[in-house]
């Protein structure tokens, strides 16, 4: 984590299928509804496109495919959250697609529960912590890892397995 | 706050220590420039008090020496000499240490330090009042006797069947002194009228000449019955100046002549507004009316500049939907506003090769000296724009390539002689525009590639099979082949067969293509083609289903209209055009797009390894300037798309490289095959 | 042998043509001759005579001349005589041969001797003159004396034998008239007897004649006479056997004839009388017919105008009923289109709720990205992170009302549109229902001209019984003229006397009959036979004849 998004206890939460996630605000840049996506062709599935930022070509992810979810098509709600992230010592500038924005949340840091190793269906590696908000868990993710990394984000037989 | 500003010092002191290196080397050639002294004094006065103000201690001192010694050379205190010209550059590379350590922090920098400030000091005082009055008058004396002319070129329409050159009249003319020639157009008719050998053209020139009336006539001695010829006499002395800034000179008609009269009164009247200009003028180089920008900035501006014609583009489509006289005027002015715009901005990112010239004459100084070769390296056309970031990225293979020549290109003074050459080996860099692309050129008059030399050493790499009967070209190519040099000693400087490939592909990064000329016994000239810039390129904007794409429009050769059914039913990818079977790729199919399959498709021809290759599209929108946008990380595995564009109606296109799409598409079509044969 | 008046009358005249013609055979062979003895005295005798008479001048002229040529001593006159006497003896021997030419042999014999007797005297003559011409006194003398001999006796002598010719056609003249006058007398004679012989055969013919003609034609006269009295009874016994016979034949058939005509038209004149009577008493009972069909034709038509009257009330009512019909159909319409318009702008409504949802959810998202920007600016965005907060809650809120106004104005987009589509089907109905009325408006439109047509047909029949009526009316009287010129009729026959019983009765029994039928009006019938008078049989035993005895 940059020592930027330490300083901050903010979380944008948002919504992908029925499971609520949050990002640290200090990665959000903005959220946009959804253009007009150009498909790259020959691309990863994950990857939806690009879009026109304000005369710059932002690429956008399919969250829902990167987490291993089922392809729905998008709503009035879907967004994308553009997400400045950290890769290899450099500032990467991405769209990130989501079925819904909640809110703005400040999470105080004692409230940041740890990731049980188990009985997750994603990778412990890829969330930082959990907090429990109105009986739901709200998973903070690690978004500089979650959109670097190839690998996949669910535990695909842990997925398999239990469902 | 102070970062910032130390970020423009910096940027300053970087182009100051050019300017220095530039005089320097100018002076090499003749000691005796004054303009050069006094231009490497101002700058190391300006170098020294900003240091000074950033804490930069050590250069302030150490050019504070070099600066006295200057300003002695200027005042005629002391003759100029090689010794302060190589103690300059020697400085020139050590400030440029200094501006990474201020502070001497590395103790072979501070070492470097001591040395040359001994050294400049030495020179200091070894001399003290060592005068040689080499003042020579200012230019003053020479305007003493000059008298201005005005005369007036009317060639006869016919004048062009006889062969005569209208031209090398005006250049005849001004080779007599100073002077400006205005053209101007007599009775041109309308297009369709025009004759080809006809001459519609006339020139005034103002001329300023020490010479007499009579010699001007000398000129038009042979074209007198030709020509309508006035001499006038305008005014002593050379008023050319306060011609030249005229504004109505700048933006004057060229249907019409302005006539003697119209001339003498531009010359009599604005006299005040000229001696303003000169003085300013002669305040300094330095403080024209220019302004530092961060590069960063100038990015942002050119971001800026492209949003906005995209929105503007946006604008002209919806007021032409819109049947509204008011908005398409102002839809209209905007556009005007917005191309000018467009264009200045990118003419801001554009910055001369100059720049970086001043590294390729100390490269050469430097390397005929070691080398011990002797070595006249001329830049020609070094006003030619270019991108910045192309620039930035030329530099490194336009120094490798420097290299090559003076290393393995140009012999040493006694084989030249034995060749019967000029001991002087020649090397030039020039460069020019052509079309939409910068040439650039380097040229020896060395050995040259002995061809056979490459192919025995490509044969004995296992580059290429001893049987292979191969063209000229073809063998210089291998020289761009990783691993292959055919110097037989490595020295220092190259030959050790890691440079031309590289070279090939800094080259082709910045979209450029590299070429070689050779001739054995007479030298070598590599040629580079470049894009005037990387952000913009002229494409040819094409639809698959809904999806934009470019093409650059240097790679398409021709375009066909073909049934999609004829495509899709071809089974071995070949189609029938112009009477040749050429392979195509149905792109569609590669894409996967699925949607809106159109009756005709597009078939565009686009070369690929020599040979021509047909990539199909839905249909072709037309010519589209694309303002280069990366798509990021995250599609660098998709290099066949260079970057993406934004469309006028927000949309983003896909800029294609077909070259890699080509090349992509036939190892997956191997792959595929593979896996049949296989399977 | 039929013995015609026509072979009598031509008997008759062939007799007295016959008669006739023998009275002229007879004159004219007398007078044939008459005319042949006449002839000969004329065209030969005289003619003899005439030339010889000429030719006696002839000698005579030259013999003068003979005389002076010698006496002339003038040469001149000697040519002249000379030749003189050369031309009359050329003419003189031109007339003795014509005279030979019609003598008989004597005459022949005279001419033979004359023509010697010339030649001596031209012998003499020759001599005379060839003297003469030498004009000397001899030589005249010696002429002379010839002239005086030889010449004088040659002349004389051819003189008298010319002379005989004369006196022997003389005599021959008085021979013929002698005969002539003998042939007249018996002439005359003969004639006589044969007129007297003729007139009295020509008596004896005409009367038998006229007595044979006479006795028939007066036959026939009588006959004739009494038919044309009309006795038609005549009985005519044919004797004749001549033309008048044939006639009193074909005059015979004639009465027949004649006589079955009559009795035919009696009886046809009978029989019309008692059609006509018969037809008197049909056309009354016609016209009474008539009378009735009349009254029940006013009748019809009084109740069909009643008919048509009710149909056109029909009519008014559907008409009626279809322009409500209509008016209720365009108002179901302009209802729709009302109702599509209440839907239209339930529909904008919704619209533009929608816009105010997007409006809020872009208000959301404008509010999330100031709350990102406010955390991201740490404690410094606290209070703006508030607001932003505040407003995403209120953008949110308005979201909701504005989905809830869109579900609002969405379910009565939907009962609008509902019942949009319920009027929008009524309408058809209804415009079906107008239709049909229309249909009836116009079946009864129809009805209402078919029995208006049915009336007049009506109107049309009522006048044509009218005009039965009075055709029937004319009828009787018809009858009744016939009736009366029937007993004319029979009255101009009863002229004729055919047979003399049954005629009169039938005639008078019949021809009094019409009047009484007329003034009766049928309540009497009447037997056709047309028996006269009432029926008596006095043979039947009543209560009156009881007080009788009988005898």
């Amino acid at each position: 984590m940059s020592t930027q998004a330490e300083t901050l206890n903010s979380f944008l939460s948002f919504r992908l299928d029925d499971e609520l996630f949050a990002a640290n605000v200090g990665k959000v840049l903005e959220i946009l509804e959804i253009p007009k996506i150009t498909k790259v062709p020959r691309s990863p599935e994950y990857m939806r496109g690009v879009v026109n930022l304000r005369g710059n070509v932002l690429p956008v992810i399919d969250t829902r495919t990167k987490f291993g979810l089922p392809p729905t098509s998008d709503t009035v709600n879907s967004c994308i959250l553009v997400l400045s992230i950290a890769s290899a010592g450099k500032n990467i500038t991405l769209g990130a697609v989501v079925d819904a924005v909640q809110e703005v949340m400040e999470i105080d840091n004692s409230a940041i529960q740890a990731v049980p190793s188990m009985g997750t269906r994603y990778k412990s590696e890829f969330i930082d912590g959990m907090v429990k908000l109105n009986d739901q868990f709200i998973m903070l993710l690690n978004l500089d890892l979650v959109f670097t990394s190839e690998e996949v984000f669910v535990l695909e037989e842990a997925a398999g397995s239990k469902n | 706050m102070t970062e910032k500003l130390l970020d423009i010092f910096l940027g300053e002191a970087q182009e100051l220590i050019v300017e220095i290196e530039k005089a320097v080397l100018l002076l090499e050639q003749n000691q005796q420039d004054e303009h050069g002294i006094s231009a490497i004094f101002r700058a190391m006065h300006t170098l020294k008090g900003s240091s000074g103000m950033f804490g930069f201690e050590a250069v302030s001192g150490i050019t504070h020496h070099l600066e006295s010694i200057y300003q002695d050379i200027r005042d005629g205190a002391r003759a100029m000499d090689a010794n302060v010209l190589a103690i300059t550059l020697k400085t020139l590379d050590h400030l440029r240490n200094l501006m990474q350590d201020p502070h001497l922090g590395d103790a072979g920098v501070r070492a470097n330090h001591e040395q040359l400030l001994t050294a400049i000091l030495s020179l200091e005082d070894a001399h003290t009042s060592h005068h040689t009055a080499n003042n020579t008058a200012p230019a003053s004396a020479n305007t003493a006797q000059q008298r201005s002319y005005y005369i007036y070129i009317l060639p006869h329409p016919a004048i062009l069947r006889n062969g005569t050159n209208i031209l090398y009249l005006v250049d005849d003319l001004l080779a007599l002194g100073e002077g400006t020639a205005l053209p101007f157009f007599h009775q041109i008719p309308e297009l369709a009228a025009i004759a080809p050998d006809t001459s519609y053209m006339g020139f005034e020139v103002v001329l300023a000449t020490t010479k007499k009336e009579e010699d001007i006539q000398e000129v038009f001695m042979f074209v007198e019955s030709d020509c309508d010829i006035t001499i006038k006499s305008l005014a002593d002395g050379n008023i050319l100046s306060a011609i030249g800034k005229h504004e109505q000179i700048q933006n004057r008609d060229v249907a019409a002549a302005l006539g003697y009269e119209g001339i003498k009164a531009l010359a009599a009247h604005p006299k005040k507004k000229i001696s303003k200009a000169d003085k300013a003028r002669s305040a300094g180089i330095n403080n024209a009316a220019s302004i530092r920008v961060s590069s960063e900035r100038l990015d942002d501006l050119m971001n800026l500049v492209s949003e906005l014609v995209t929105t503007q583009a946006r604008l002209s489509l919806f007021s032409g939907e819109n049947d509204s006289t008011e908005l398409s005027n102002i839809s209209e002015n905007i556009e005007k506003i917005t191309r000018r715009l467009r264009d200045n901005a990118f003419t801001m990112s554009l910055v001369p090769l100059e720049s970086i010239v001043v590294r390729f004459q100390r490269l050469v100084s430097d390397l005929s000296k070691e080398l011990h070769k002797d070595i006249e390296f001329t830049a020609v056309g070094m006003d030619t724009k270019i991108d910045k970031s192309i620039i930035e990225k030329l530099t490194d293979p336009l120094l490798h390539i420097l290299r090559n020549s003076i290393d393995h290109g140009i012999e040493n003074p006694e084989e030249r002689k034995r060749r019967n050459k000029s001991p002087k080996g020649k090397l030039q860099l020039r460069s020019y525009y052509s079309g939409g692309n910068v040439i650039i050129e380097i040229a020896d008059d060395g050995a040259g590639i002995d061809l056979t030399k490459v192919k025995e050493k490509a044969i004995a790499k296992g580059l290429i099979d001893g049987h292979a009967a191969l063209s000229e070209k073809e063998l210089t190519d291998l020289i761009f082949l990783p691993g292959f040099s055919t110097a037989s000693v490595i020295t220092g400087v190259s030959g050790r067969g890691v440079g031309m490939d590289v070279v090939r592909r800094n080259v082709s990064d910045i979209r450029g293509e590299i070429d070689i000329a050779t001739r054995a016994g007479e030298g070598t000239t590599f040629i580079i083609k470049l894009p005037l810039t990387l952000s913009i390129l002229d494409g040819l904007l094409v639809k698959i289903g809904d999806t934009d794409f470019i093409l650059p429009l240097t790679s398409v050769a021709k375009c066909y209209e073909v049934k999609t059914a004829a495509l899709e039913s071809s089974f071995n990818q070949l189609i029938q055009l112009d009477e040749k079977r050429l392979p195509f790729f149905f792109l569609r199919n590669d894409f996967a797009i699925t949607d809106h399959k159109p009756e005709l498709s597009q078939v565009i021809l686009v070369s690929y390894d020599g040979q021509q290759v047909g990539l199909v599209f839905d249909r072709i929108e037309g010519e589209y300037q694309a303002v280069l946008k990366p798509l990021g990380e995250f599609y660098q595995r998709q290099n066949e798309f260079s970057g993406a564009t934004i469309l006028g109606n927000g949309n983003v296109a896909l800029v294609l490289d077909p070259n890699k799409l080509i090349g992509k598409l036939i190892d997956h079509y191997k792959n595929q095959q593979r896996y049949e044969y296989a399977g | 042998m039929k013995l015609t008046i026509k072979t009598r009358l031509i008997f008759g005249f062939i007799v007295l043509i016959a008669l006739s013609a023998a009275i002229y055979f007879l004159g004219n062979s007398n007078a044939n001759t008459l005319n042949g003895s006449l002839n000969t005295i004329v065209t030969v005798n005289a003619k003899r005579l005439q030339y010889a008479m000429k030719i006696a001048e002839d000698i005579q002229f030259i013999t003068k001349r003979e005389k002076d040529l010698i006496l002339t001593r003038d040469d001149q006159e000697l040519d002249e005589y000379s030749k003189a006497v050369s031309d009359r003896a050329t003419e003189m021997l031109g007339r003795v041969d014509d005279l030979r030419a019609i003598s008989d042999d004597r005459g022949q014999e005279i001419i033979d001797q004359f023509s010697k007797n010339w030649e001596l005297y031209q012998k003499a003559y020759n001599r005379i003159k060839a003297l003469s011409l030498k004009n000397t006194d001899s030589t005249s003398n010696a002429a002379y004396e010839i002239s005086r001999s030889d010449a004088r006796s040659a002349a004389t002598e051819a003189v008298s034998t010319i002379s005989g010719i004369v006196k022997k056609n003389q005599a021959a003249m008085d021979e013929a008239a002698r005969n002539a006058d003998a042939i007249y007398a018996s002439a005359t004679r003969n004639m006589l007897i044969l007129l007297i012989c003729s007139i009295f055969i020509s008596i004896g013919v005409s009367v038998w004649i006229i007595t044979s003609i006479s006795k028939s034609i007066n036959y026939a006269k009588d006959a004739i006479r009494r038919v044309a009295e009309g006795d038609l009874t005549v009985d005519i016994a044919n004797t004749f056997k001549d033309e008048i016979g044939d006639l009193l034949d074909n005059f015979k058939v004639m009465i027949e004839k004649l006589k079955e005509v009559l009795t035919f038209v009696v009886t046809a004149s009978d029989n019309i009388a008692a059609a006509s009577m018969q037809m008197s008493s049909t056309s009354q009972e016609m016209s009474q017919g008539t009378q009735e069909q009349a009254a029940s034709a006013e009748e019809i038509s009084s109740s069909m105008e009643q008919m048509v009257s009710n149909i056109q009330q029909n009519t008014d009512n559907a008409q009626q009923t279809e322009k409500t019909a209509m008016k209720a159909a365009e108002d179901m319409q302009e209802g729709s289109a009302s109702v599509n318009q209440t839907i239209d702008s339930m529909k904008k409504i919704a619209e533009k709720i929608g816009i105010i949802g997007e409006i809020s959810r872009q208000t959301n998202l404008l509010a999330l990205n100031a709350a990102v920007e406010a955390a991201r600016a740490g404690d410094h965005g606290k209070g703006f992170a508030v607001v932003a907060a505040e407003v995403r809650k209120l953008a949110e809120r308005s979201q909701l009302a504005a989905g809830e106004i869109n579900d609002l104005s969405r379910s009565s987009v939907s009962i609008a549109d509902k019942s949009g589509k319920l009027l929008e089907q009524i309408v058809p109905n209804i415009q079906n229902t107008a239709k049909l009325v229309q249909e009836i408006a116009a079946a009864s439109q129809e009805q209402n001209s078919g029995a208006e047509q049915v009336n007049g047909a009506i109107q049309q029949f009522n006048k044509v019984i009218q005009q039965n009526a009075a055709g029937a009316e004319e009828i009787a009287s018809s009858a009744e003229e016939l009736a009366s010129q029937a007993e004319h009729l029979r009255e101009t026959i009863s002229f004729f006397k055919i047979d003399k019983h049954q005629r009169t009765a039938a005639v008078k029994t019949q021809a009094r009959a019409p009047k009484r039928f007329f003034h009766s009006k049928g309540s009497d019938k009447i037997k056709p036979n047309g028996e006269k008078g009432i029926l008596l049989d006095l043979n039947k035993d009543d209560a009156l004849d009881a007080d009788y005895e009988k005898f």
